[in-house]
């Protein structure tokens, strides 16, 4: 079993890092081998082939088309604001697993 | 506030637009190499902040005049403190510390040369396989192209002395910042667009691959090389100026001259909180924007070689760091929420706050695309400013010459970005007076959206009995 990589995009990188870091929390408690990384967006392009999954916060929701475009291989998923807003690690693992990434 | 069909095509619209300038390539470039230099710049202001507050034994907040005064507690009066070894030592350390603007404020044009260059190479040409290669063609063009003479007036001298073949480093820093972006967006541009026509040298295949390579980049280099040349050749013979003197002139300084205006420092507030309400952070579409303008201000007040009052430095200062005075609703909502989602909001939203990260409050409660909250959030950001703006011409504080990192709590990075209690005062009114601001509209919120809306009703009623 490969470890999972996550990568959670805003513009600056310092509110993913409180979420990223609230789901990396989640997911050591549940013991499983995932890791969560916070960056900002300007990173997308060296960082976006070599994890599993993209999240992207809404407030670069306007980047969705073209973040899929540029990594065809990787799950691109946009956040709700809600799911963001709620700045909770639980709330995004959930949205995760209903997308079949766990 | 009716959602009518009107407004949410609208809405549509205008995310769809901004978002589209947003997510221009050349914006994103700029910006990002902006955001990296910042670093070298961040650095270099907050020693020259550490310099001005803490060390400068003349001036500065712990043994200055202005300040405690330790000085002259330390040696008796200020005569004998002015002789004394520690004011030499706080001076010399002092004098070191402002070596850094060497390595960052007063080389920025050349910073951002190689990274300006080496973001626009991955951004346009993400299939080249040296991205260096056009930093260093780029490095080479900005070199040719500068003004390679000097004016100098020796002791006594009525005129001053062409020096030929000495650069006048002032083209390093601020100056030149106009000309180091397009001569090297420019450089960056034809080498790569060369190099894809294949215009190289072919080596038969006996040839190591490595020896052929360094062999590939001479003609796409040559022709770059050679255009910046004939270029400068140009532009010296028909109007004496090298292109980075005729650049500052016909664009840098109009370009300053605009942003130096209120109504550009208006609508940048303006549109900065209204960009932010429909999600898209502003710093995507304005970040590039003030890199060509109140960056450079920033720069130049930070080296005191002027006293800008708009600059990002004062943005940041008087809209609390720019997250839209973050505190703010935070703030309010704590004293005056009776919400308990709002609340909840609030506490998870406060540390971040503190901090100036806006997003847990603006993406939680929410207030982005959140009508009841339209008019607070757009006037905060306008006003605070403003407020800044105020106590700056009636003289109370100066204008801002200490770079503070935007991530230090408010209150205190008043006081350090002024160097004085004054800055403090100005951003507790600024905080004082944008928390107000949100209260009425708190109220209404807890009168819209009730916990328990049946309660509510009873007490109605019962009022309307009892009336």
């Amino acid at each position: 079993m490969k470890q999972l990589k996550i990568a959670i995009f805003c513009s600056g990188g310092f509110s993913t890092s409180l979420i990223g870091a609230k789901m990396q929390k989640v997911y050591d408690a549940e013991k499983k081998d995932v890791k969560v990384d916070a960056y900002d967006f300007g990173m997308v392009d060296e960082v976006g082939d070599d994890v599993d999954v993209i999240l992207l916060a809404p407030q670069i929701g306007w980047a969705f088309d073209q973040t899929k475009e540029g990594h065809p291989n990787t799950k691109v998923i946009l956040l709700t604001m809600q799911q963001f807003g709620s700045m909770d690690g639980q709330v995004l693992v959930d949205v995760l697993k209903e997308k079949g990434i766990d | 506030m009716a959602k009518g069909k009107g407004y949410q095509k609208f809405q549509a619209e205008f995310t769809k637009t901004a978002g589209k300038i947003a997510a221009n390539k050349l914006l994103l470039t700029l910006r990002d190499s902006f955001i990296i230099v910042a670093a070298t710049s961040m650095i270099a202001g907050f020693a020259i902040m550490i310099q001005n507050v803490f060390v400068d034994p003349t001036n500065g907040l712990i043994f200055g005049k202005q300040g405690l005064g330790l000085g002259r507690l330390i040696s008796g009066s200020w005569a004998a403190w002015g002789k004394s070894g520690l004011f030499n030592g706080l001076t010399t350390t002092g004098n070191l510390i402002g070596l850094v603007s060497n390595g960052s404020l007063n080389t920025f044009a050349i910073l951002l040369v190689v990274i300006f260059s080496h973001t626009f190479s991955r951004k346009y040409f993400p299939k080249s396989k040296e991205h260096m290669t056009s930093v260093l063609y780029a490095l080479g063009a900005f070199f040719i192209c500068m003004p390679w003479k000097f004016q100098y007036t020796p002791d006594g001298a009525k005129k001053p002395i062409d020096v030929l073949n000495y650069m006048d480093t002032t083209f390093f820093g601020t100056k030149g910042v106009f000309a180091a972006l397009l001569i090297s967006g420019f450089a960056v541009w034809i080498y790569n667009k060369v190099l894809a026509k294949n215009f190289t040298i072919k080596m038969p295949d006996s040839v190591p691959p490595a020896v052929a390579r360094s062999f590939e980049s001479l003609i796409p280099g040559v022709i770059t090389m050679g255009v910046f040349i004939i270029l400068t050749g140009i532009s010296t013979t028909f109007t004496g100026e090298t292109m980075p003197e005729l650049l500052l002139t016909a664009l840098q300084k109009p370009a300053l001259a605009i942003s130096g205006t209120g109504l550009f420092a208006f609508v940048s507030q303006i549109t900065w909180s209204l960009l932010q309400w429909f999600g898209i952070h502003p710093t995507s579409i304005w970040g590039p924007i003030f890199g060509l303008t109140w960056n450079i201000n920033d720069t130049q007040n930070m080296l005191g070689q002027a006293q800008h009052v708009y600059s990002t430095l004062f943005m940041n200062f008087s809209t609390v760091a720019a997250g839209s005075c973050s505190v703010s609703p935070v703030l309010a909502l704590m004293l005056f929420s009776k919400r308990l989602a709002a609340k909840k909001v609030s506490k998870i939203a406060l540390m971040p706050a503190i901090f100036n990260i806006s997003e847990p409050v603006t993406f939680g409660l929410p207030i982005i695309l959140n009508p009841l909250y339209f008019i607070p959030w757009l006037v905060a950001q306008p006003l605070a400013f403003y407020i800044g703006l105020f106590f700056t011409r009636i003289g109370f504080i100066g204008p801002i010459v200490n770079n503070v990192p935007w991530t230090v709590p408010t209150l205190l990075s008043g006081l350090l970005y002024t160097g004085s209690i004054n800055g403090l005062i100005v951003q507790a009114v600024i905080v004082l007076i944008t928390t107000a601001i949100y209260v009425p509209f708190i109220r209404m919120d807890n009168k819209l959206n009730p916990d328990n809306p049946d309660k509510e009703m009873e007490n109605a009623a019962t009022e309307a009995l009892g009336a």
